[in-house]
This record gives C-alpha cells, sequence and structure tokens, in this order.
C-alpha cells in the first residue's frame, strides 16, 4: 500500500448532544487524533448533522486543502448520504469520506467511559488509515421506471394507489383476496368521527377498480422481486379465479344457485357464503371467484350448476394460475395485518360460550350489511340487557403480544356507544389504562362517559358460565377486578366482547424476504429510521404504508399511505437515481481465469473472455457485493470502495488500541 | 391542641422498604402496571380481602400495612401464569418474608415449624432419628451406591401416620413392579422447598446442602418423589454443580409408564365415583397433568369426573408456601372449597397426588363435617387397591 | 498493549450491521473489546480478512450475516458458510484453536441477540487467552478460496 503522498485527513466528531459526549471523552479524541501524522485537523461540534456543523466541515476542506473526511458520530446508515453531500458541494468526490459510528456501536452499548473512549479512538484509527487509499468513484444513475407496484388493497394500498394515479402514472395494484378493502370494509361505523366506513371507503374501491392508470390485480400474489432502485422485475401469480371476468356481468345468478356452503370469513365465519362468491356485496372487483376447495365440481366433477346457470359463459372451469411480470420503479407494501386470536381466548370462554365474541365479530354484527342488518342481537335473536367490554385480551401480555395494539381502546369506546344507542344495554368496559392520544379521541371518551358507560379500570381474568348466585344464572360472568377500589368484581351480562390487538401477517417473513425488507420480533417491517425516515426501508425505493409496518388505526394508516405515494413520485418525477458505485472490476493483468468468479457471483454479471482467456464484471449488472473480491485465488477481482487493503488497513487500525 | 400533621392522614412512601425487597430477588415488583390479574384469579380473593395487586403496589411504595397479609400467598402459582408482564408474585412474597423473618415478624406457629426444620430437619417437630420408624415392621430395601432409583419419602409421609399409609402404598407398588430403589431413612432430611417459599433461605440452604451431600456421597442419578414439593426443589430450585446430572421424576410417571409396558396391570375393579385434584406443585409447577389421568383411567369399574377448576386452573388446597403450617379461621380455608368443588360433582373420592393436598383437604373434610360423603386417597393407594383387588 | 482479549468483527452491511445498531438504540451494553467492520455482504469475507486480523493481534473474529435466504445479494452467507467450514480447518492446521473464530447469523431485528454473542464470544476468547499468531504477509495474501 505504498501510498505516494500522505493525503490530508480531517477528522470531525459529534457530540450528538450529550448522546456521545456523556459516554466518550471528546476532548481525549480530538488530541489523540490530531497526533496522527495524516490527520491536517480535527475538530469537535455539539451536532454535525446540523447546518452550522456541515458548514464547519465545508469551510475546514476548504481551508485546509483536505483530502480526505472522517466525521465521528451516528450510524453511516442515518447520516452518511448527509455528510457525502458535504463533500460533494466542497468538491470533493464524495467517495474519499468514511463514517465511524461512535455512537450506536460505541457510546450506546459500552458502559465503561474510558474503554469507550479507547474504542472511538481505535475505530477512527482506522477510518484515517483506510481513507488514505479510497478513489474518487463516478456518479451511477439509472433511469426510474415510473411505474409503481402497491402490494396489499386495504385503505392504504387504494389510498397510495390512488395518489400516484391520479397524478398520471400507472400502478399495479396486487391484491391477494378477492376484492380490495381490507379491514376497513369490514367495519360499520369508525371512530372517533364515527362516520360510515362504507360511506367514505366504497368510493374509494370504486376509484381503483375503474381507473385508467391502475392495473387491479385481485386474487392475486407477487411471487419474486429482482433488480434495485428504479429498476424492480415483479412476477405475480394471478391464482384461478374460474370465472372469465371479461365477459362475466355481475348478475350473480351463480352465486345464488350455488349449492355448496362454507363459512364465511370476511363475516368472521357468522354466517356462510357459496362456494362461488364475491368477499362481500359491495366488492371491487364485483364479480365472483370459484373457491376452488369447496366447489364441488372442482373437487369431485359433480354440479357444474354455475356453469348452467351463467348466461354470459363466463364459468371456466379449466381457468389455471397465470405468471404475470411487472417492471416497475418502486414498491409500495401495504399488506396490513392479521386480526389476532390468542389462545388465551380460551380463558375468557371464546368458542365455548355463546355471546362471547371478538372485535371483528362484533363489527360485523353491527354492520348494516352484515348478518343481522346491524342489529345488535343475542345468538337467540335477543336483544342484550348488558355488554361487557374487555380491553387488552393478548395485546401489552409479555404471554401473547407484548406490544399495545393501539386501536383497541378506541374501538372499544366506540362499540360502547354503538351497544348503548341501539340497545340501550348497560355497558361494562374494563380497561387497564385508556389510551386516547389523537385528534378528538379524549373528546370521544368524554361523550362515552357522558353516556353512562361503565368504567371499571383492572383487566378480566376470566369468564365462566357457572353461576354463585341467582343473579348470574343463566348469564355469562365476567370477573375482574375494579383496582380503584381495591375489590373483587363478578358481573353478570349477557354478551361478551374481546378486545383483540393488530398482530402481523402470518406470511409477514415470506414477504420480508420477497422484498428484502426485515420485520421486527412482532413480524411488523421495520423502517429506515423509526422519527426521520417512517415510511422508507433499508431497501431503496421499497416504502412501507400503513399497518403492515405496526398497529396504526385509519387516519395514520391514509397518512403514511400518501407520504409513501408521494416518495414513489418523488422518485418518478427526479426520473434518474444515483446508485451505490462500489461495484467490482477485474484487473487484468492478475485473472488467471480460473473462472472461480463466475461460479460465486449471484447475479451471473461476470463473464468470460474467451479471446483474453479472463473474468470480466459486467458493470451493469454488478450489485457490489464483493464475493467476487472475496473468492479471487489471484487477487484480481476487486470490490471498489471494499478494497482489500483498504479492510486490511481498517483491521489494523481497530486493533490499534 | 393536636398539631396538623397529627390531625391530617396520608401514607408517605418509603422507597426503602422496595430496595429492600428488590434485593432480595423481588426486582420483577418493578414491572407491574397495576392491571388487577392477579386479584381477580388468587384463589384467596373468594374468601377474603387479599389483594396481592394491592400489596405490590404497597410493597413497592413502602406504604405500610402489607406485612400480615404477605404470609398468606400458597404459592398456587396461578397469578404468575396469568400475569401479563410474567410476574413472579410468590417470589415477591417470599423476598417479603425473608425479610419479615429477619424482622423476627412472622406468624408464631410458623415460628415452630421453622425451628423444628432447623433442630430436626422435619417441620413436624419429630425426632430425626426417628424418621424410619415405619420402616422397623415394613422393610425397605436401602438405597446403595448403584441402585438405580432414591426414593425421596417427605418428612409428612415418614411422620404422620396418616401419610404413612400413602407411603406404604408406594412402597408395595414398587415391590410388585421390581422397581430398582433405594430409601435413605434417617439420612433423608426436608427437601426444603416449603421453608423457601417461607422466606427462610437459611434454612433451606441449610437442607438442600444436606441432601445434595448426600446424593453426592452415594452418586445418586434418578430421584423418586412422592411429594410434589421435594419434585420442585431437586428439579427447579437446588443448585447442582454442572455436569452432575441427576433426573428428579415424580411417582405418578413411573406409574404411568409401568401401566403403559403393562408391568403393573390393574385389573381390579374399583366401583367408585372419583374426581382428581391437581396439586399446584405437581401441575403448575412442573406441568404434570396427564400421567395421574390416565392412572384413573385405567382402572376398570371406575367413574372419573372432573370438576371445574382443573389442570391450569386447577384451585389450591391451602398447603403450599407455608399455608399447611399456619392456623386458619374457620371460613377462611382454601380447603373447604375445594372439598365443596368436589362434592358438586357427586365424586365420592377425591384422588390427589401431594402429602400436603391429602392433609388440607381432609382437614377441611373433617370441619365441614362431611367425612361420610367422601374422602380422600392417594394416586399410589387407589392403584394399590386395584392391582390388590380391594376396596377403595 | 492490555490483557484484554482483541476481536474484530465483520458485519454485514444490510442485516447484522443493523442489528448492531439496533442493540445500539436499544441501549444494550456489550463487550467494548468487539470492534466492528461494515462490509456488503458476508459474501465479501475473504479468508485473507480473517488471517489478517489474526497476524495484527486480534485474539478472535466474529463474522455476521443475515439469516440463510435473506441476504440483499441473494446467497452471499451461503457463501460465507462454505468459507467458514474450510477456514475453521485451515486455521486448526495452523495451530491455532477453531473456536477463535465464530459465524453467527444476525438479522436487523436482533439487537440484543448480537449484544449477547458479543458477550458470549468475549467470553470465550477470554478463556481461550491470547493468540500472539504471527505469520508472514506472504501466506496471508496468498491464501485462496
Ligand atoms: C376491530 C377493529 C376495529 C377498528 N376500528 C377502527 C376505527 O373505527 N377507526 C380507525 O381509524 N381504525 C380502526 N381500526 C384500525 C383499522 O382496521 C386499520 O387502521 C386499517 O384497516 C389498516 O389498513 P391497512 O390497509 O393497513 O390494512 P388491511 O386493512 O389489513 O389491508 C391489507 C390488505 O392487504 C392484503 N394483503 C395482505 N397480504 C398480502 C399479500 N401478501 N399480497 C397481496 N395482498 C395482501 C389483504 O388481503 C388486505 O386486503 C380497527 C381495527 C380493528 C381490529
Ligand atoms: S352468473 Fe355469470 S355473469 Fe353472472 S356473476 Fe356469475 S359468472 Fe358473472
Ligand atoms: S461484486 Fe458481487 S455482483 Fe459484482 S461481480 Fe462480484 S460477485 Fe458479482
Ligand atoms: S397481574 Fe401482574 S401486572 Fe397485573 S397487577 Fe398483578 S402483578 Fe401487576
Ligand atoms: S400464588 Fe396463588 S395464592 Fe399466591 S398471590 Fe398468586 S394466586 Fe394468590
Ligand atoms: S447482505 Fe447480509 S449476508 Fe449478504
Amino acid at each position: 500500500m505504498a501510498a505516494s503522498k500522505i493525503k490530508k485527513v480531517g477528522v470531525f466528531v459529534c457530540h450528538c448532544g450529550v448522546n456521545i459526549s456523556s459516554v466518550v471523552n471528546i476532548e481525549k479524541v480530538v488530541e489523540a487524533v490530531s497526533k496522527l501524522p495524516e490527520v491536517t485537523v480535527a475538530r469537535d461540534y455539539k451536532f454535525m448533522c446540523s447546518t452550522p456543523g456541515q458548514e464547519l466541515i465545508g469551510k475546514e476542506i476548504k481551508e485546509q486543502g483536505l483530502e480526505r473526511v472522517i466525521v465521528a458520530a451516528c450510524s453511516p446508515l442515518l447520516h452518511e448520504e448527509t455528510f457525502r453531500r458535504v463533500l460533494v458541494k466542497s468538491d470533493l468526490n464524495q467517495y474519499f469520506f468514511q463514517m465511524v459510528n461512535i455512537r450506536e456501536q460505541d457510546a450506546w452499548v459500552t458502559a465503561d467511559k474510558d474503554k469507550a473512549t479507547q474504542k472511538a479512538i481505535a475505530l477512527i484509527s482506522a477510518a484515517v488509515k483506510r481513507v488514505q487509499t479510497h478513489e474518487p468513484l463516478p456518479k451511477r444513475e439509472v433511469d426510474v421506471d415510473p411505474n409503481v407496484l402497491v402490494i396489499g388493497g386495504g385503505i392504504a394500498g387504494i389510498e397510495a394507489s390512488l395518489q400516484i394515479a391520479d397524478a398520471g402514472h400507472k400502478v399495479y395494484l396486487v391484491e391477494k383476496q378477492a376484492s380490495v378493502g381490507g379491514h376497513m370494509a369490514q367495519f360499520d361505523k369508525t371512530f372517533p368521527t364515527l362516520d360510515c366506513a362504507a360511506c367514505i371507503l366504497t368510493p374509494k374501491m370504486n376509484s381503483v377498480g375503474f381507473h385508467p392508470n391502475i392495473d387491479l390485480m385481485t386474487y392475486s400474489e407477487v411471487v419474486d422481486i429482482s433488480g434495485y432502485i428504479g429498476n424492480f422485475e415483479v412476477t405475480v401469480r394471478k391464482n384461478p379465479k374460474y370465472v372469465d371476468y371479461e365477459k362475466c356481468t355481475g348478475c350473480g345468478v351463480c352465486m345464488e344457485k350455488c349449492p355448496s356452503k362454507v363459512s364465511s370469513e370476511f363475516d368472521e365465519g357468522l354466517v356462510e357464503r357459496k362456494a362461488i362468491y364475491t368477499l362481500f356485496p359491495q366488492a371491487v372487483p364485483n364479480k365472483p371467484v370459484i373457491d376452488a376447495k369447496n366447489c364441488t365440481y372442482l373437487t369431485k366433477e359433480k354440479c357444474g350448476v354455475c356453469q348452467k346457470v351463467c348466461e354470459a359463459g363466463a364459468i371456466n372451469y379449466e381457468d389455471k394460475e397465470e405468471l404475470v411480470k411487472v417492471k416497475v420503479g418502486s414498491i409500495i407494501l401495504a399488506t396490513g395485518y392479521t386480526f389476532a386470536k390468542p389462545d388465551v381466548l380460551k380463558d375468557y370462554g371464546y368458542g365455548k360460550l355463546d355471546n362471547v365474541l371478538t372485535a371483528l365479530e362484533f363489527e360485523r354484527l353491527n354492520n348494516a350489511a352484515g348478518p343481522t342488518d346491524g342489529e345488535i342481537t343475542l345468538k337467540d335473536g335477543s336483544k342484550p340487557q348488558s355488554v361487557a367490554i374487555l380491553h387488552c385480551i393478548g395485546s401489552r401480555d409479555k404471554n401473547y403480544n407484548e406490544y399495545c395494539s393501539k386501536v383497541c381502546c378506541m374501538y372499544s369506546l366506540k362499540f360502547a356507544h354503538l351497544v348503548r344507542e341501539k340497545t340501550g344495554a348497560e355497558v361494562f368496559e374494563f380497561y387497564i389504562d385508556i389510551r386516547s392520544p389523537g385528534k378528538a379521541y379524549e373528546e370521544f371518551y368524554t361523550r362515552i362517559r357522558e353516556e353512562d358507560v361503565h368504567l371499571i379500570r383492572g383487566k378480566v381474568a376470566q369468564v365462566t358460565d357457572v353461576p354463585v348466585t341467582d343473579d348470574e344464572k343463566g348469564k355469562l360472568v365476567v370477573i375482574g377486578e375494579n383496582t380503584l377500589t381495591a375489590q373483587r368484581v363478578r358481573v353478570p351480562v349477557d354478551m361478551v366482547i374481546l378486545s383483540t390487538g393488530i398482530e402481523s401477517n402470518k406470511d409477514a417473513a415470506d414477504m420480508s424476504r420477497l422484498v428484502k425488507v426485515a420485520t421486527d420480533k412482532d413480524g411488523f417491517f421495520i423502517e429506515r429510521h423509526p422519527k426521520m425516515a417512517p415510511i422508507e426501508t433499508a431497501s431503496a425505493g421499497i416504502f412501507i404504508a400503513g399497518t403492515c409496518a405496526g398497529p396504526r388505526d385509519i387516519p395514520e394508516t391514509v397518512a403514511s399511505a400518501q407520504g409513501a405515494s408521494s416518495l414513489a413520485l418523488k422518485l418518478i418525477s427526479k426520473g434518474k437515481v444515483e446508485i451505490e458505485a462500489a461495484t467490482a472490476w477485474i484487473v487484468e493483468e492478475l485473472c488467471a481465469g480460473c473462472k472461480l468468479c463466475i461460479s460465486m457471483c449471484p447475479y451471473k454479471a461476470i463473464e468470460f473472455d474467451e479471446k483474453k482467456k479472463i473474468s470480466v464484471i459486467n458493470e451493469v449488472l454488478c450489485k457490489g457485493c464483493g464475493t467476487c473480491a472475496a473468492t479471487c485465488p489471484s487477487g484480481a477481482a476487486k470490490a471498489r470502495h471494499f478494497k482489500d487493503e483498504q479492510i486490511f488497513d481498517e483491521i489494523e487500525g481497530v486493533l490499534s488500541l | 391542641m393536636p398539631t396538623t400533621s397529627e390531625l391530617m392522614k396520608f401514607a408517605a412512601p418509603m422507597l426503602e422498604m422496595a430496595q429492600t425487597v428488590v434485593e432480595a430477588k423481588g426486582e420483577e415488583l418493578k414491572l407491574c402496571y397495576q392491571c388487577g390479574t392477579c386479584t381477580s384469579v388468587c384463589p384467596w380473593g373468594n374468601l377474603k380481602d387479599f389483594n396481592p395487586r394491592k400489596l405490590i403496589e404497597m410493597i413497592r411504595l413502602g406504604f405500610e400495612g402489607f406485612e400480615d397479609d404477605s404470609w398468606k400467598c400458597v404459592n398456587c402459582k396461578l397469578c404468575w401464569d396469568k400475569c401479563p408482564n410474567q410476574i413472579n408474585i410468590p417470589q415477591i412474597f417470599q423476598s417479603v418474608r425473608s425479610i419479615l423473618l429477619a424482622w423476627n415478624a412472622c406468624p408464631p406457629e410458623l415460628n415452630i415449624a421453622l425451628t423444628s426444620l432447623r433442630d430436626e430437619g422435619n417441620p413436624w417437630q419429630e425426632s430425626k432419628e426417628k424418621r424410619d420408624e415405619w420402616t422397623k415392621d415394613f422393610p425397605v430395601p436401602a438405597y446403595e451406591q448403584g441402585t438405580e432409583y432414591l426414593l425421596f419419602s417427605c418428612c409428612t409421609n415418614d411422620y404422620d401416620p396418616r401419610n404413612k399409609k400413602d407411603i406404604k402404598a408406594v412402597v408395595e407398588i414398587l415391590n410388585m413392579a421390581k422397581v430398582n430403589y433405594g430409601y435413605i431413612g434417617n439420612k433423608e432430611v426436608c427437601c426444603g422447598d416449603i421453608a423457601l417459599s417461607a422466606g427462610e433461605n437459611e434454612g433451606y440452604g441449610m437442607l438442600s446442602n444436606k441432601n445434595l451431600e448426600i446424593f453426592r456421597e452415594l452418586a445418586v442419578k434418578k430421584i423418586l418423589t412422592i411429594s410434589p414439593h421435594c419434585l420442585n426443589a431437586f428439579k427447579n430450585r437446588y443448585e447442582f454443580n454442572e455436569g452432575e446430572e441427576v433426573q428428579s421424576s415424580h411417582l405418578v410417571q413411573t406409574y404411568a409408564k409401568l401401566i403403559e409396558d403393562k408391568v403393573l396391570e390393574p385389573k381390579g375393579e374399583i366401583k367408585n365415583k372419583v374426581t382428581y385434584h391437581d396439586p399446584c406443585y405437581l401441575g403448575r409447577h412442573n406441568d404434570i397433568y396427564d400421567e395421574p389421568r390416565f392412572i384413573i383411567n385405567s382402572i376398570p369399574g371406575i367413574e372419573f369426573v372432573e370438576m371445574n377448576n382443573i389442570r391450569e386452573n386447577s384451585f389450591c388446597c391451602g398447603g403450599g408456601g407455608g399455608g399447611c403450617w399456619l392456623e386458619t379461621v374457620k371460613g377462611e380455608r382454601l380447603g373447604d372449597l375445594r372439598v365443596l368443588e368436589a362434592v358438586e360433582t357427586g365424586a365420592e373420592v377425591i384422588i390427589t397426588a401431594c402429602p400436603y393436598c391429602v392433609q388440607m383437604l381432609e382437614a377441611s373434610i373433617l370441619g365441614l363435617g362431611i367425612d361420610e360423603k367422601i374422602k380422600v386417597r392417594t394416586v399410589s393407594e387407589l392403584l394399590l387397591s386395584s392391582l390388590k383387588n380391594e376396596e377403595l | 498493549m492490555s490483557e484484554e482479549p482483541r476481536i474484530v468483527a465483520f458485519l454485514c452491511n444490510w442485516c447484522s450491521y443493523t442489528g448492531a445498531d439496533l442493540a445500539g438504540t436499544s441501549r444494550i451494553k456489550y463487550s467494548h473489546n468487539v470492534r466492528i467492520i461494515r462490509v456488503m455482504c458476508s459474501g465479501r469475507i475473504g479468508m485473507s480478512f480473517i488471517l489478517k486480523a489474526l497476524s495484527k493481534g486480534a485474539d478472535g473474529v466474529l463474522i455476521c450475516g443475515c439469516h440463510p435466504g435473506d441476504c440483499h445479494y441473494q446467497e452471499g452467507n451461503d457463501k460465507a458458510l462454505r468459507r467458514y467450514i474450510m477456514l475453521k480447518n485451515m486455521i486448526t492446521q495452523f495451530g491455532i484453536e477453531p473456536e477463535r473464530i465464530r459465524l453467527e447469523w444476525v438479522s436487523a431485528s436482533e439487537g440484543d441477540r448480537f449484544a449477547k454473542i458479543a458477550d458470549e464470544f468475549t467470553e470465550q476468547i477470554k478463556k481461550l487467552g491470547p493468540l500472539n499468531w504471527k505469520e508472514s504477509e506472504s501466506v496471508v495474501k496468498g491464501s485462496a478460496v
């Protein structure tokens, strides 16, 4: 590594308020690194990423004629971009920069202050050595494909699709189910305004169905994604619907006549649907699919009624799944959530006792288009005289989901209102804490108290039908503690609603693999930064909207969807994106032509030049993983910005103290 | 004239108290968010104002008034299993008790049991020389190095006239099945499980060390327990050294295996309606629920009915956590509720598998004056009756 | 210079480096002996890096990549695993205890796991004691595959 001449390095150490400086002795660090022969100037500042901090770096570059810049601060995953831009502004190549992580990987993880200081100095020394051999890399820009893929057609996916389509760009909206709408379509009223869900959702669903810029693929799933920001190639599997949508008029005769009945998932199993069905009457598209598992023709070749009654001749029992390839520049993940049904439900008699419902079952019961036309009734058809609503079932509970599901308090208060309004029944609401932080949410809580709902502070432990008094005979008995009076209570009621929470989808891990976006321990997608980049992900060009990123209510879901669409539109309107320039190359003179690298490259980016008998890397295909460089026995394959000598320098540096 | 502070009533936090409890292994108390689940499930709630949630809050802030109630908890573990913060509530009481003991603030009857434990190695104020007296006319193989199982008898079985019947049944069955086992007689001391629950850390340490010494001396590999408390002590509490592979199991597991392998074939009909009481330390603490039911169901002619609160939700007899050594006034006995629950099923016999449960339930039956109606038998006694074709 | 073990950790940029960051954001403390070097993918971590580290005074080397199937370059971690197995054999031949190198999969959500691994590994290396291994530069450079 015989560098001809030592390059002038500037080191900038950040206090990050007190985040770093309360553990790492900044003064000592600056003093120590100033002594390194390569270092021309070492400075520290309270907030290096702030405008004055950036200006400080710019000024020193100019005044000292710095050739290399090091910032020791937070993680490069957060601010590498920021500081690279400072270099560009100061007419230095952005790859003459190295960031040293002394916050996440030092100050925040090291208990002993001296050790932390020592570690900071070692890490910075490593960078000082490493930057010596940094090379200027050219900008690599690619065109952005203006099409967008949206995965999931709940309110998040619908909103994001409409925003982009209205801006004049093509959207592929892929929805697993037979209709868009997601969970919101199952509700009747929404908190805190109590406006009807259908009234605000149906028009949007219809727009999605008819929008000239939206290619809606229902009953479909994404099975493969390759490429990178600006240029993704996506394979979508359209599952067989057995109905030709070109021909089908949506008249519904088939559904009327179909003899095969199964429990309706949309109605949470409260009623049955047919084997040929639409998810719900306002479904978009409003055309049926055949559920192959339950169709007697498809399973046993008996029946065939729908084909006989369909005047349009739309039934096609021979329908096959179809793979469609589309190209897009960005992807919005809006796969939503699964309604939790934890094991603990059995402690509350769920599945054993009549009139113990989950929240979503209650939503259907209350829905004007639901199984009871919106009448809140008991199993025997009568009206309840008393109802208990139990908060936090399976949420805020280490035995199930440790996190707070965020929407349950509010929807439970909504239920209380609906029960009072429709039946006049006494409502007992058992809660641990009421969480109502949102616009007009606290006011809604006040309103519920005015409506004579009996709020009891305590978590219910058990629901039983074994009476101990005459009053309890024939009732569901809710057992809990009123923690405010320190009394154990037993409340006999007619109906119990279990407020369980929002859980990540069962297939979250598969989706995470497909899109290369990591999930947290609960299966929700991880944002690039919890505060500053809540919609972006670590994978450039892939955005997250709605509840697939964590529990959210509808306003938050819609806001994040609009955020995701504006980020996708930003990419489109820019037209080009800069991509990592750190690809690999092969030094002709060193290559022995062994072809080992060709077999190792995951992107088939290396070809063999038969004339020269050497391997050659196609830089357009190379993603810069560096596997070839690690493999090459002659040291011919080199990874830009992660060259052997650079890593070696770093190794020596980190071991220096 | 009184001063204002004499007139005004208020409680002031004494944070040192909480700190002391935390230091005595009660740190989980910090996590409580006061939901009341523990209070709702605690069996005591059915009989009196016993409120673990409130006690935790008082302890956490050092408000006076938790002292007396801290002795009540019977370590049934129901609250711990249901607590959304997975707080080991019995451990918190154990920590509090250890502090109260250090202050000499413990119920007098408990003191008697604890003193006996220290002096005689058993809680029943009996002489340590008399532990093996029951074997004088009832020979039991002695444990020698190389014997497969060490039969750990339990103080209650060794000394109490009622429970001696049970251990004799055990010995008879093991002999019939030709199990390779042995007994260490007077070398045994109490396992210390309940002493520890009662907060008696030192006593527990002494007892467990004595037993560990003997296990090591005799190179014991497998321990067969009759009391679920001994099982719990060996499985979950004793500090064996790394590499000391000592397996502990409960008799019901052995029986179930022997019946499955057809070594034991209970052929004699038992024409009784029976129910089964899950001991907290066999069930919730050690997850053994199926074996006793399998044994009962393998007996011909028997009619088996379940109570309401079974398996994971079983209702405590009141004997755990030192409860068996405390005096409880009439109307405040958990065993009474359990016995009545059994009576309501129509059963004539309560089958169980713990010496303390036998004691507590039988005391309740006598106290309620219903000994004509219902009786208590152990799984061993039931099995032996069938094997010998005798009445239960 | 000190009796403390020195450990170099190579972490892939996507899962493992993010996981280590998460340990920080969650303020989980772990052994300060572990010094992290970021590479794009665990597939980049060649044998020469490990040998270099050991010869320059490291007492142990930790390699972390995405869980199988999660590599952002399709299968770099698979390559890392195969290389790791060979590497263990190789250093054993050099007379170095194979326990001085360790490969672990750490996802972006496993901050606590990373910290645990770092501590455990440090303990393990402490038990093994200092290495003091010097190998001529030529072997390091020439070591292939
Ligand atoms: C009982 C209950 C009551 C509620 N009441 C209210 C209320 O009154 N007010 C309020 O503001 N919020 C309420 N909420 C919250 C509300 O449901 C959510 O905020 C909102 O529905 C989230 O929308 P989403 O699009 O993110 O997810 P979802 O509605 O779950 O939509 C996700 C969509 O993605 C599809 N999908 C999933 N995986 C894939 C895949 N792999 N490929 C393709 N498609 C896929 C699904 O089929 C679904 O259509 C309530 C929640 C519950 C549980
Ligand atoms: S009968 Fe034919 S046209 Fe009518 S909804 Fe069914 S498939 Fe469509
Ligand atoms: S760096 Fe990775 S993608 Fe690029 S050529 Fe080498 S192996 Fe292929
Ligand atoms: S159940 Fe747990 S969290 Fe709830 S009050 Fe009891 S100890 Fe506290
Ligand atoms: S262990 Fe049992 S007795 Fe003790 S507080 Fe918990 S529920 Fe009550
Ligand atoms: S990117 Fe993490 S192992 Fe390849």
